[in-house]
């Protein structure tokens, strides 16, 4: 195979390198191994400082040259244990992303229709009053900073009473938390990145990190290229440049990982290859009742066996289209403790209306086959944001949660929350607002026909490109008279061009900052360079409209004592007033934002150590100790005696949040069910949506990117050659696709970036110009709320030019 | 062996193209500094670069489909001609965004199976252009790093490319 050939020339060339060096080509260090590497900056002007990468949820570590107050230059943190030096090609230009031209500088107003340029005085007052209002949301972000989203579900949580706040994580990763939570009883994978240097087989389970987690990919491709046996074992829906490398690629159905799973737990069952001891010591089993909840109701181990009893690989076969051989494959490499075994996923499995059921199936097989615990025995999730984790899950920036994992609805949790935040008992609404599906459904809908959200105001994300059907939940909203949106952004997008008030924020090194990714790393960095024009940081705009909701009377912006709910002393005790900007950086709000984040972690044995502990680290991952000698210690591997202090002595696994609260996780039943939408005669093709390496998201920081722009300009459909050739259409002609919901052109791919089969059509979401969304599904996951991307049926035409 | 689309490949080749590495520095992931290092715009006097022997291409016929198709027959002839390719790196900021980015690629990239190591492992001059090695340990996924520039790139586009006031280090100021 050509990939194989390639690797292997790959590895001879490494091979050959040291040969070379001292062979007098490179320069050799006193120790005669390594190369000296010169780490001095090339001008005396120039200064290197550390931040985590803007982009994804991996969490490289970049290192940002700023000179003359500019960013320069970024490398790769040779220190940084996430990426070793090295870094993507979005990585590498994350620099660019501050200087596009069209930086947004000053507040704007919609007035007659246009935006108009309003001070900050008077566009924090618009905030404050709409605030004060009945219907007022704030939709965050999983790339707000962990003290920015502290700060908005503070506001919201402990100063409105309102629990209307949720972000667009919503979107993108909810279904891998209430999959954990449905298992684990807490959320956030076991396992970390360092089970890719250990695993001999990894799975990807609808997942593509060539281009979504590049650097993750290049620590497994490392292996492979320095001769370690790993097996790469690819399931999805369409062919990518993962496929490319690995050694299975299986292509499935839509919805077809329900019945993988399934029938790779029955065979494990069938040949008796589970790990009987693992499960007799630490699993539970568990189906929904009569009434689904994500708790379940506990089953015996007979009846999850006949619960498998139809998944044969011949029904299997029929249902995902994989091959009963491949499945029987799945299921020798499952069976074998001898090997240690990897599941990768991220939005293939999360953008589900199965997601919970599929996240807890293949945590399910995992632990049936005791493939956990081990170091390179892991079912991870990978998050796509870089603060998913950090802002949304840890720091509860939902629309049911309190940071910390703590829950709304949990009167006890309700009493811990008010008591850290120091307001009256009753504070905190123990009502859950609207997720983010509802929360747009209803502020397009008219207030008299129960559409109760009159104000949104988004941060850090951009829902008019982003949301499914944007037909249907956003666009009604900006024709319904007392609707009215806040948008605060870097650059104008999707979002902006609709907003009735926007607000111009800092970026990544323009302020100081803290992420989260998806290893339960949590991040540090400070600010380098001024912001442009008027731009400011997120927090210091929800803490301006905290204060002047406070001086306006607001009686939820104080606390018990009467004192400001954000009041942050300096060092003589005295207020600062950090809501005026020339004040905001007289003392570090991050820092005293996150100490005071930091007393929630323990509940749930999420244990953050102080800010200065993250200011000398590349990252720690939770829960961080304090060891007796006084070090503060990450925890690479949960639930593992010896790994992770909580779990007890002798234990050797404790799922110490257990649902069943018998220190065990819960294996699954989940039967497979059909998607909402398939296709038909009218609407013939799947169309299934994602990323390319180029750009992040919405593309509203990478478009602005030259290099990444030229490489990947715009949209495209992906088709497969014979259905090109049914429609009549060759590379970039253009088609039209048009599903229940709406209509788009777009020019054609065949055999370009991925490979769809027969019937399957793939388009990118990044493209303002050609906004896919117009014609996804917005029906959702029942626990997670998190909508379906990836399935929904379309038909194709091609556009004949007059 | 095949590839998944059914496609031919001269394993031997790219092998023997590694072995010829054998000579060739590769130094570790660039940082400015090692970029500086390998970029002098000229070979300083005194340092003989080694020159190779080459492999022959002519069983290259996979590679020799692909959007490279007109580069690698070039290959053939310079290599006939000249006998042997001379390795040269052309350090040059116009492709890259500062110094130490890494450079995107003046010609159109595979997209999904990847051909770089053919030509990239050792360096190549064909017909006037070079292939220049890689300056670091060789990666399998290289387009997780360099991307194409304007012209080769596979989607045409109405747009016009975004401005952008960013100053690499390195690079004049506007």
């Amino acid at each position: 195979m050509k990939r194989r050939a390639l690797l292997q020339s790959a590895a001879m060339a490494m091979a050959t390198t040291a040969a070379a060096r001292l062979a007098g080509g490179d320069e050799v260090s006193a120790e005669g191994a390594e190369p000296a590497r010169r780490r001095l900056p090339l001008s005396p002007d120039l200064v290197w400082d550390k931040a985590p990468c803007r982009f994804c949820g991996t969490g490289c570590h970049v290192e940002v040259g700023v000179q003359k107050g500019k960013v320069v230059a970024v490398r790769g943190d040779l220190q940084a244990e996430v990426n070793k030096g090295l870094l993507c090609v979005k990585g590498y230009h994350v620099g660019l992303a501050l200087y596009g031209k069209d930086r947004l500088t000053q507040p704007m107003l919609r007035k007659d229709g246009e935006l108009v340029p309003i001070s900050w005085d008077e566009a924090i007052d618009i905030v404050a009053q709409r605030a004060e209002l009945d219907g007022f949301a704030l939709y965050g972000s999983g790339q707000w900073t962990i003290p920015e989203g502290y700060a908005g579900n503070k506001l919201m949580k402990a100063g409105l009473g309102s629990n209307h706040i949720d972000p667009n994580a919503r979107l993108c990763m909810a279904s891998a938390v209430t999959g954990f939570l449905s298992v684990y009883g807490v959320d956030e994978p076991a396992g970390c990145y360092d089970d890719l240097d250990r695993c001999d087989v990894l799975i990807l389970w609808g997942n593509n990190p060539a281009e979504m987690h590049p650097v993750l990919w290049s620590r497994v491709l490392e292996r492979k290229v320095a001769g370690e046996d790993v097996k790469l074992i690819d399931i999805g829906t369409r062919e990518t440049r993962s496929s490319g490398f690995c050694d299975h690629v299986l292509t499935m159905k839509p919805q077809g990982d329900l019945a993988i799973a399934n029938g790779i737990a029955r065979l494990l069952l069938e040949r008796g290859t589970y790990d009987k001891a693992f499960v007799d010591a630490h699993c539970a089993f568990r189906a929904h009742g009569d009434k689904p909840t994500l708790q379940g109701e506990a089953i015996s181990f007979e009846q999850f066996k006949e619960g498998l009893a139809p998944y044969t690989p011949e029904h299997v076969e029929e249902l995902s289209g994989v091959k009963p051989d491949d499945l029987r494959m799945l299921a020798d490499l499952f069976g074998r403790r001898d090997l240690r075994i990897t599941s990768l996923w991220c939005m293939g499995m999360n953008q589900h209306t199965q997601g919970t059921a599929i996240n807890a199936l293949v945590h399910g097989i995992h632990l049936l086959s005791g493939h956990f615990g081990r170091p390179g025995d892991a079912p991870t999730s990978l998050t796509g944001q870089a603060s998913a984790c950090g802002t949304v899950s840890e720091v509860g920036t939902l629309a049911h949660g309190l940071p910390g994992g703590l829950l709304v609805e949990n009167a006890e949790h309700r009493k811990e929350a008010e008591a850290i935040w120091n307001v009256p008992p009753g504070r905190v609404n123990p009502k859950p607002g609207h997720h983010t599906v509802e929360m747009w459904k209803r502020f397009c809908t008219p207030k008299s026909q129960g559409g109760d959200i009159q104000t949104i105001w988004v941060m850090v994300t951009n829902p008019g490109q982003t949301m499914p059907n944007l037909n249907a939940l956003v666009a009604p909203s900006r024709k319904l008279d007392g609707k009215f949106l806040i948008v605060s952004d870097v650059y104008p997008t999707a979002t902006t061009k609709i907003a009735d008030l926007v607000l111009p924020s800092a970026m990544w090194v323009e302020k100081n900052g803290m992420f989260g990714n998806s290893e339960r790393r949590t991040q540090q960095w400070f600010k380098m360079v001024e912001p442009p024009g008027q731009a400011r940081d997120d927090a210091w705009q929800l803490l301006a409209v905290a204060r002047r909701l406070h001086d306006r009377g607001h009686p939820g912006m104080k606390d018990k004592d009467g004192k400001f709910l954000f009041d942050v002393a300096g060092p003589d005790g005295k207020s600062v007033p950090v809501w005026e900007w020339e004040h905001y950086y007289d003392v570090n709000v991050d820092e005293r934002l996150f100490e005071e984040y930091r007393k929630f972690t323990r509940f749930k044995h999420k244990d953050l150590a102080p800010y200065a502990e993250y200011v000398k680290a590349r990252g720690l991952r939770w829960p961080v100790i304090q060891h007796e000698d006084g070090v503060w210690r990450e925890t690479k591997f949960r639930f593992v005696e010896g790994e992770d202090r909580y779990v007890k002595k002798d234990a050797g696994v404790q799922f110490y949040h257990s649902t069943s609260k018998d220190d065990r996780a819960q294996i699954w039943l989940h039967p497979y069910t059909a998607p909402p939408e398939v296709p038909d005669a009218e609407f013939p093709f799947w169309l299934c949506t994602g990323r390319v390496i180029e750009h992040w998201h919405t593309g509203t920081m990478t478009r602005r990117i030259p290099e990444l722009w030229r490489s990947m300009p715009n949209a495209y459909v992906e088709v497969n050659a014979k259905d090109a050739d049914r429609l009549g259409v060759k590379n970039g002609d253009r088609l039209a696709l048009e599903s229940r919901r709406g209509k788009l052109e777009l020019p054609v791919w065949i055999d370009g970036r991925g490979a769809p089969p027969q019937g399957t059509l793939f388009v990118p979401f990044f493209d303002e110009t050609m906004l896919v969304n117009v014609l996804t599904l917005e029906a959702y996951d029942p626990f997670s709320k998190q909508p379906d991307y990836k399935k929904c049926a379309v038909r194709a035409k091609k556009v004949v030019s007059t | 062996m095949r590839t998944p689309d059914g496609r031919m490949l001269g394993v031997g080749v790219v092998a023997l193209v590694a072995v010829g590495a054998a000579f060739v520095f590769v130094g570790a992931r660039p940082t400015p500094a090692d970029h500086a290092r390998y970029g002098a715009v000229s070979a300083p006097s005194g340092v003989a670069y080694p020159i190779v022997s080459a492999p022959s291409y002519g069983s290259m016929r996979d590679v020799r489909r692909g959007p490279n198709a007109s580069r690698y027959d070039a290959t053939v002839e310079g290599l006939q001609s000249r006998g042997g390719p001379v390795f040269s790196r052309v350090p040059s900021l116009d492709n890259r965004a500062y110094e130490g980015a890494p450079p995107t690629v003046p010609h159109a990239v595979t997209q999904r199976t990847l051909d770089c190591a053919a030509c990239h492992t050792t360096g190549l001059v064909v017909a006037g252009r070079v292939a220049p090695p890689m300056p670091h340990d060789p990666y399998p996924s290289c387009t997780q790093y360099h991307v194409p520039q304007k012209d080769p790139r596979p989607l045409p586009s109405d747009d016009s490319p975004p401005e952008s006031s960013f100053v690499g280090l390195g690079k004049p100021a506007p």
